[in-house]
Parts: structure tokens; sequence; C-alpha cells
């Protein structure tokens, strides 16, 4: 058994009771402390065994036998749980076992019927919905990935995931599907749809198909303009392939090349809830500052210095309240059209005023 | 706070009246690295890591032995925030200085917390602030009231892990940050009435020809 011995120990130890208080420095600890991982274990390779239809079966005391090899050198059983899993998977010749331990989550067991849900209502992580969508896109992919892209209804755009071996099939630009369920997943700040074993995937046409035009499909986001990114403002791009260069005669591409300047702005646009990256071209970008190519040219001529062209940007339009009209590509928005939008008048203010005046009579009731 | 393995998104800007970010008090980080970032706790139940405000720049101030330390106050319809930029935020500290107080200006910057001498102070480090229009704090105003409202609004949520976590430190006594808000949209709303120009002031933001002065990028 583990003595104490070191500083590193200790601290592991005082970690732990501070994760545990109610099992550590108890006698029988050894099975309480396992207990929770190795039914943890178990619920994977139950699930690999219902998905595979392979046996898979392993005794508690096996599995704890493991845990007491990894504490031994000094790895808690949290840590592990994914490394013994996949151990054991393996070693009953599941070739991908990947795709059960990094699940995220297990379907919940019954039959409880999937609620459809749209875009807008998708808040929450680790749910088992149903989705009708089109698909808008399709990115590149690359192992373990199968398949990604964006699918819209009528509410806005998800992306989505497909891992190798998940699904029989794959999806199509512009077709409309129901995936019943599919699985919600937080991805870096954002929701996405996860196609699983579990998903039937129906190919909707005629008039149960949604009506959404892919062509020209965009959405509409509103916000405020709340900072800016590098290499913006006036910017050299290689004359050979367009690329934004950041030393003005060579191209990281082609090599030693003549340049020619370009207007742009790298905007942050952000609702207090969610924030996009966005450009906007030369013409965009006089829309929004009144300050043309020419102009920015002019300018930092007279100044001998392009900062200020920057400056002068970033003085115009930050705090900006903008509608933007477009593609959302997640942390990404290309904008198509956009507007400033008008400033609150008074009933703006009154109606604000009456929805959190009911906001009290909600709180008294 | 939602976790997530990925990699950091950018987080968002929350939209906060002095009145309740003055009272958020409560620093978490998220994850276990020193990079990890810091949040404000709102006592109306969200994290905070960065926040935007537009508001009156009251005052500026250097600091005794510091050049490269300068601190100011933002005053909102609801109360001041204390507001500073230090030795890595050149930019910033140059544009605080530019500006002739009082005057209405844009902020974006990260939510912090320092010990003062009375316990625990917010204030905003600075990333970006610059001069706007009136037009612009209208804006403000309003969806700082709107915001708000959204937070009182979900604050008993049951999965509402932010709220649960004010509600711990701070109590669960959200009607004064509830009247702060209304009576800075009832205020702003007296204000427009008073002053019709302030509302059409709203192409462009400064026609004043952006200055040379100390562009560091």
């Amino acid at each position: 058994m583990r003595e104490i011995s070191t500083p590193i120990e200790i601290i592991g130890d005082l970690t732990s009771a501070t994760s545990n208080p109610d099992t550590d420095y108890q006698p029988t600890m050894t099975e309480d402390r396992f207990e929770q991982h190795i039914e943890d274990v178990q619920e994977t390779l139950q699930r690999a065994e219902e998905q595979t239809e392979t046996e898979i079966s392993v005794a508690d005391e096996e599995i704890e036998e493991q845990f007491k090899q990894y504490a031994e050198k000094r790895v808690d059983p949290e840590d592990c749980v994914e490394n013994i899993t996949k151990s054991i998977l393996k070693d009953a010749g599941i070739s991908n076992p990947n795709q059960f331990i990094y699940n995220g989550t297990s379907r919940s067991s019954g039959v409880s019927e999937d609620v459809p849900m749209e875009v807008e209502e998708i808040e929450e992580d680790s749910r088992w919905i149903q989705f009708t969508g089109v698909v808008l896109e399709l990115y590149d992919s690359t192992d373990p990935i199968a398949q990604h892209g964006r699918l819209v209804d009528d509410t806005g755009s998800i992306r989505f995931t497909i891992f190798e071996g998940d699904t029989d099939e794959l999806l199509e630009v512009g077709k409309c599907y129901r995936l019943d369920p599919v699985v919600t997943n937080e991805y870096e700040g954002e929701y996405e749809l996860k196609l699983r074993n579990e998903t039937d995937i129906t190919e909707l046409e005629g008039g149960e198909a949604l009506d959404i035009d892919i062509e020209n499909y965009t959405e509409k986001k509103t916000g405020t303009i709340i900072d800016f990114q590098s290499q913006m403002g006036l910017i050299n791009r290689c004359e050979e392939c367009n690329r934004v260069l950041t030393e003005s005669d060579y191209c990281p591409d082609c090599g030693d090349v003549d340049s020619e300047l370009d207007l742009r702005i790298k905007a942050v646009i952000d609702n207090g809830e969610d924030s996009w990256t966005v450009f906007f071209n030369a013409e965009q970008t006089e829309q929004l500052t009144g300050m043309s190519l020419e102009d920015a040219k002019n300018k930092a001529r007279e100044h001998s210095d392009r900062a200020v062209v920057r400056e002068y940007i970033e003085r115009k339009t930050h705090a900006e309240y903008i509608e933007l009209h477009g593609r959302d590509r997640g942390r990404r928005f290309d904008v198509e059209e956009f507007e400033k939008i008008d400033v609150p008048t008074n009933e703006d203010f009154e109606n604000i005023l009456d929805h959190m005046q009911s906001l009290v009579s909600e709180q008294e009731a | 706070m939602s976790s997530n393995n990925g990699t950091q998104p950018r987080n968002p800007a929350r939209r906060a009246f002095a009145a309740e970010f003055q009272d958020a008090t409560h620093q978490e980080r998220q994850g276990n690295s020193d990079r990890a970032p810091r949040y404000q706790l709102l006592p109306t139940g969200e994290w905070a890591n960065r926040v935007f405000i537009i508001g009156t720049l009251t005052e500026v101030e250097e600091h005794e032995e510091n050049d490269q330390y300068v601190k100011g106050e933002l005053r909102d319809p609801t109360g001041r925030y204390m507001i500073d930029a230090g030795q890595y935020q050149d930019k910033a500290r140059a544009h605080m200085r530019r500006i002739d107080a009082p005057e209405y200006v844009a902020v974006t910057g990260k939510a912090t917390s320092f010990e003062g001498e009375r316990g625990r102070v917010t204030k905003v480090r600075v990333e970006l602030i610059t001069e706007v229009p009136a037009g612009l704090y209208d804006h403000w105003v309003a969806e700082a009231a709107a915001q708000t409202g959204k937070r009182l609004e979900q604050y008993g949520d049951e999965d509402n892990e932010a709220a649960a976590k004010a509600e711990e430190n701070y109590g669960s006594d959200l009607n004064k940050y509830h009247q702060a808000s209304m009576e800075a949209v009832r205020s702003n709303k007296e204000d427009i009435e008073q002053d019709g120009t302030v509302q059409s002031d709203t192409e462009g933001q400064n026609t004043e020809e952006a200055t040379a002065e100390s562009p560091s990028d």
C-alpha cells in the first residue's frame, strides 16, 4: 500500500481528501475508493457490448486490481478510468475503443421519447433530442471525424459531427434529414450535434422537408463591435495569391512578390453571450467609417505611419451596434450585408421598463 | 462555468450596470493551469471574464511613482466603475491619457478584483477605450437593462450553476439590481425626452480626424 514518503504524496492525498471526504482515510478505503470508478468502466463496457454484439465480461475484482496498479504508481482512479476501459476493450478485440470512451455521454437508459428541438432551443449539453434540418455545408474532415458540417432549420444553424464508424451513411449538402436521436455536445463554447450509432437518419422529401433555400441562405446576428484583431486597417496582399502578408515583398506561399494595398476591418462582434470574428472588406469598411482605400493610403502617407488608419477605424467603429446578415461559421461570421442599428427610442425604453416591471410582479407573486 | 476540454473560446463581454459590477467581488479560475482565465461572479448569476461598458469617464489619474500605470473612474446611471491600464496595456494607457474627462466612452476590458482597505474591490482592466457619441450610451443602457433582466429571469432555473454559486456567495436578494436597472432606464428616457439631440447623433462617431499621437500597434 501507499506510504506517505514525499511532500508530493501528501499533496496528492489532501486533494483526494477534499474531493471525497467521507471515504478517505477509512479502513475500507480501497473498496469505496474504486467503487464508483469500477461502475463507470462497467457502464462503458456494457455499452460497447450492446453496440458491437461482442461479449465482454470482466469481474469487478479484476478491474479493481487494475485501479490498484495505477494507484501504486500514483495515478488517481478518476484519471485512469479511460486507460483501463480502453485496455479491456482492446483485449476483447474491439477495433475502435475510443468511440465508446470519448462518447461524452451514454444514451440514457429506457425508451424515453426524444423531444424534437430547434437550433435556438439547444442550450444544454449531452441531451438526446430529435432534430430536423437541411445540410448547409460540409467541411473537410480528417480521421477520426468522418464528416462535419452545418445543419440549418428555421431558427438558425448548428455544427454537426460524425465520428468514423458511428453511422452507416453520411449526409449530403442541400438534403433535409430527420435525425432521431442525436446528442447535443458543447465544444469550444458552442453547441453541436453528434450523430451516433443510435441515430436513425431519415431523408425527408416534398412537403415533409423544411423549405430552406441553401444557395441563398443567410442568418441574422446582432451585436456590438467590442474589439479588433491584428492584421487589419491598411494591409498588404500578395499580387499572386491574394494572401495577407506581414512583409510587403515576401509571401510564404509565392516567395518574393509584389504586393498591393488593401483595407479591411477584423472586428470582434459580441452580444454579451456569444462573439464572432467578422471581416469587413474595403467597401464595407468605407461604409462603416467613411474612409475609402484611397483615403486610407493618403492618411498613412501623411503621417508616415499606417497605424493611424487602424486607429481611425477603432475610434470610428468601437461600440457600434450592428445587425449582420451572412453565414455563421461558428467563431467566424461571414458578413454579406450589415446595417447599424438605430439608437433606442422612447418607446424602446418603455418596452424595456414594462418588461422589467413584469419581473417585479412575478417575484412578488 | 461551462466546462470544456477544447481550446478556450473567446469569453463574451458581459453587460452589467455599475451597481451590480461593484458587488461582483467573488473571483474564480476556470481550470487549474496558471493561464486559466479568471472570472468575477455577477450577483445575478453570470461569470464575467470580460465586460463591455459605455459610460462617462469622469476622472483619469496618474500613478505618483509608476508612469506605466493609469487609472480612472467611469460612471453609468447606477454608480461607478474603477478602470485602469498597466504595463502590458500600452495602447489603452495612451488612450486613457488622451481623453479629456468628462467624456462618453466605450470600454472593453477584463473584469477583475483586488483586496482593498475595506474588502474586495472590482475593477476593469482596460483593453480598448474610445470616445463615443451619446446615442451609443443610450444603446448600452438599453442593452445592459435587457441583459440584466434576462439574468434575473434565469436566476431560478434549475441548471443555472452560476446563479447557485451567486446565491451561495452573495445571497439571493436581487431587488437592488432590479431597481437600479429600472432606474437607469427611467433616467435615460428622461434625458432623451429633455434633449432630443442625444438621439440624432448616430452617424459615425468622432468626426474629427484621428490624431497621429502615439499610435502603437
